[in-house]
């Protein structure tokens, strides 16, 4: 597949097609498939020690599998995420912030902030209340706080990533942890657990500390609700009550949080495809 | 002229650029001349010409800190920290002398160390007045010029008249008047060049002999100014930051990697160094005081300036009918971070899209720097 592959075919005139996104992160692989009446005809998520083209690939494949399309019957592809740019395929790039704003804005249209954590990066992204971007944040020196430092910590406390949330409401008495930087944080968790601090402790200090640390992203741009959160760690029951304190705001959670960016793409792709339509 | 005599002329401009130390080391045992650098902003580098020396602007290397780390702290900006690492290891002493303007409290300390680890370099430090609303100030300003302009004769081993401190003033004038022209001929038909190559061209100005300069911009004028303006497609972008040292090319060539269009900037590399003339009318010490009390730009090192900072790049933002700013801040510049959040509220009320970048001697992750510019373009569609 090569660039412009699906634009190409349209423009021939040779089919009526779907519209994909693609978000290819930094641990997982998304697509979403769009009917012609912009609905989410499937979707894929595909998790990974490395997201590479073969990871996107497989998520499209699969997604296009389950809605009994094939590559032929794309009208427009959309890729975004990290790895945006490194994919050979695709119709256009498009950021990960602005696909995650126009993903959320479908969902639920008058959003005017979205809070998305990935794999390795962060972003709070505000909205005018009409789906466009008007401000905007990122972390851009570290990955502390994010679904890899997530990840770093469940490992060395020896708990399975999706069970963090719903053991950390249970907490009593949370710990202190760093939220500063993810190697120094493992030693706080390493050393808090030679203490005898209980687990449950350490899971809900280490989700008040990403809720921290994105609570200072939130007052770069700016908070206004309604909130929504997008991005894996979304799915982190955790993290989402330490941000709902920390910011004194419900924050609404779509039905799958890993697949608004790569919804966004869709919906750009969409855009494309009916301009197309048009000339 | 052929387009390969622009590369040519670049070529001249970038061979200084690179490795301007080496450079400059060669050019002086070639010319047997002497050579006074000076810290870049403040410092009329004209004093330096008329004594019949090389003036050079210090520069930004590419070049690790190694050794430097044992005599600077960390978290002092890129460019004092460079120039302290390369003056310690010995890269600077082809230099006859040195002299800083005070700028800040980081070039201060630079200026203190490189005088202990430069024993065969003059370095002084011109304390130009930083407040201009202070009673006396020109007084002492004239003053302060006369002090170091006395130095540089003793230097040089001869006289600073009017008329040769004139004629340099007049050389370095119409060096800037050529600048300008190539900054309004860019404007008029972005991206002719590379802003990466505007870069290179105000850089080798701080650093070749002027006149040698003047006439290669002459040519590369005259080659340019018959060019067909370069088709271009992207959002128009204004530039400000970077005080006293050039962005890295790396973040230029990815701002307008994503589509945007640098239609004007307050660079120091820019615009900034080339934007005021020196009269030519009266006392010629007296005009170099004028320049820099009454006809400076708005800096965050200087107060009482007769505009704000921040007034006066909303206005240009407006002029230059750019759709948004990129913010370029030097890590640990202490005046520009104070100036900041004035900056930033001024362009939100003045409804200006911006975006600031922070950048710094080593390496940045330039990834993420795509992503937040090309997340801002395409805010700006």
């Amino acid at each position: 597949m090569a660039l412009g592959y699906y634009s190409d075919l349209v423009s021939k005139g040779e089919v009526t097609r779907v519209a994909v996104g693609v978000d290819i992160g930094s641990l997982t692989a998304k697509t979403v498939v769009m009917d012609s009446n912009s609905h989410i005809a499937s979707y894929k998520v595909i998790q990974g020690k490395i997201v590479d083209e073969a990871a996107a690939i497989a998520s499209l494949n699969q997604a296009l599998n389950d809605a009994h399309l094939t590559n032929e019957e794309i009208g427009f592809l959309v890729t975004t995420g990290y790895g945006r740019n490194m994919v050979s395929f695709g119709d256009k790039s498009i950021t990960e912030i602005s696909c995650h704003a126009r993903g959320a804005q479908f969902l639920f249209p008058g959003v005017r902030t979205v809070i998305d954590i990935g794999g390795q990066d962060s972003k709070v992204i505000s909205l005018n209340g009409q789906g466009s971007v008007v401000n905007f944040a990122m972390n851009d020196k570290c990955a502390a706080g994010t679904g890899r430092f997530l990840e770093v910590m469940a490992h060395a406390l020896e708990v399975p990533i999706e069970e963090m949330g719903a053991l950390s409401l249970k907490a009593k008495n949370p710990a202190t942890i760093s939220s500063i930087c993810t190697v120094f944080a493992e030693s706080e968790v390493i050393s808090l657990t030679a203490q005898g601090r209980l687990k449950l402790d350490i899971i809900a200090g280490i989700h008040e500390a990403i809720g921290r640390r994105m609570h200072s992203l939130v007052n770069h741009v700016g908070m206004i609700p309604p909130v929504v959160m997008s991005g894996g760690v979304a799915k982190n029951t955790g993290v989402v009550r330490a941000l709902e304190k920390l910011l004194g705001t419900e924050i609404i959670l779509p039905p799958e949080p890993q697949i608004v960016g790569a919804l966004g793409a869709a919906l750009f792709a969409m855009d494309e495809l009916k301009a197309k339509s048009m000339r | 002229m052929p387009k390969s005599n622009i590369k040519e002329v670049m070529n001249k401009f970038r061979e200084v650029v690179d490795k301007p130390y080496e450079k400059l080391r060669q050019w002086k045992k070639a010319n047997e001349k002497k050579m006074a650098g000076c810290s870049p902003m403040h410092f009329p580098e004209e004093l330096i010409h008329a004594a019949g020396m090389l003036p050079v602007v210090l520069q930004e290397t590419d070049e690790t800190i190694t050794t430097g780390f044992s005599y600077i702290y960390p978290f002092f900006c890129g460019i004092t920290r460079n120039l302290i690492d390369v003056g310690v290891k010995g890269q600077l002493s082809f230099l006859d002398g040195l002299v800083y303007a005070d700028i800040c409290v980081q070039n201060r300390t630079a200026a203190s160390i490189l005088r202990q680890n430069l024993p065969s370099v003059y370095v002084d430090v011109a304390q130009l007045p930083s407040s201009f609303t202070r009673k006396g100030v020109m007084e002492d300003t004239i003053k302060e010029l006369d002090r170091i302009k006395a130095n540089l004769e003793k230097l040089a081993g001869r006289n600073i008249d009017d008329t040769s401190l004139k004629q340099s003033i007049a050389a370095y004038n119409k060096n800037r008047s050529l600048l300008r022209r190539l900054h309004n001929l860019c404007q008029k038909n972005p991206r002719l060049l590379p802003y990466r190559d505007m870069q290179v061209i105000v850089q080798s100005s701080m650093l070749m002999p002027k006149e040698e300069h003047t006439q290669l911009l002459e040519k590369l004028l005259a080659e340019m100014e018959g060019m067909k303006p370069a088709s271009v497609k992207g959002s128009r972008l204004f530039l400000s930051g970077h005080l006293c040292q050039s962005p890295k090319a790396d973040i230029l060539d990815l701002i307008e990697g994503v589509g945007g269009i640098i239609v004007d900037d307050d660079l120091y590399t820019g615009y900034r160094y080339y934007a005021i003339d020196v009269e030519m009318n009266g006392s010629p010490i007296e005009a170099l005081a004028k320049r820099h009390l009454e006809k400076s730009l708005p800096v965050p090192t200087r107060t009482g300036l007769p505009m704000r900072w921040e007034k006066y790049l909303v206005d240009r933002v407006k002029a230059s009918k750019a759709q948004g700013i990129v913010v370029l801040m030097v890590k640990f510049c202490e005046p520009h971070l104070f100036y900041y959040p004035f900056i930033k509220e001024a362009l939100t009320k003045a409804s200006i899209p911006h975006i600031m970048v922070e950048t710094e001697h080593e390496v940045v992750s330039l990834e993420g720097v795509r992503t937040r510019l090309q997340a801002f373009m395409e805010m700006l569609k």
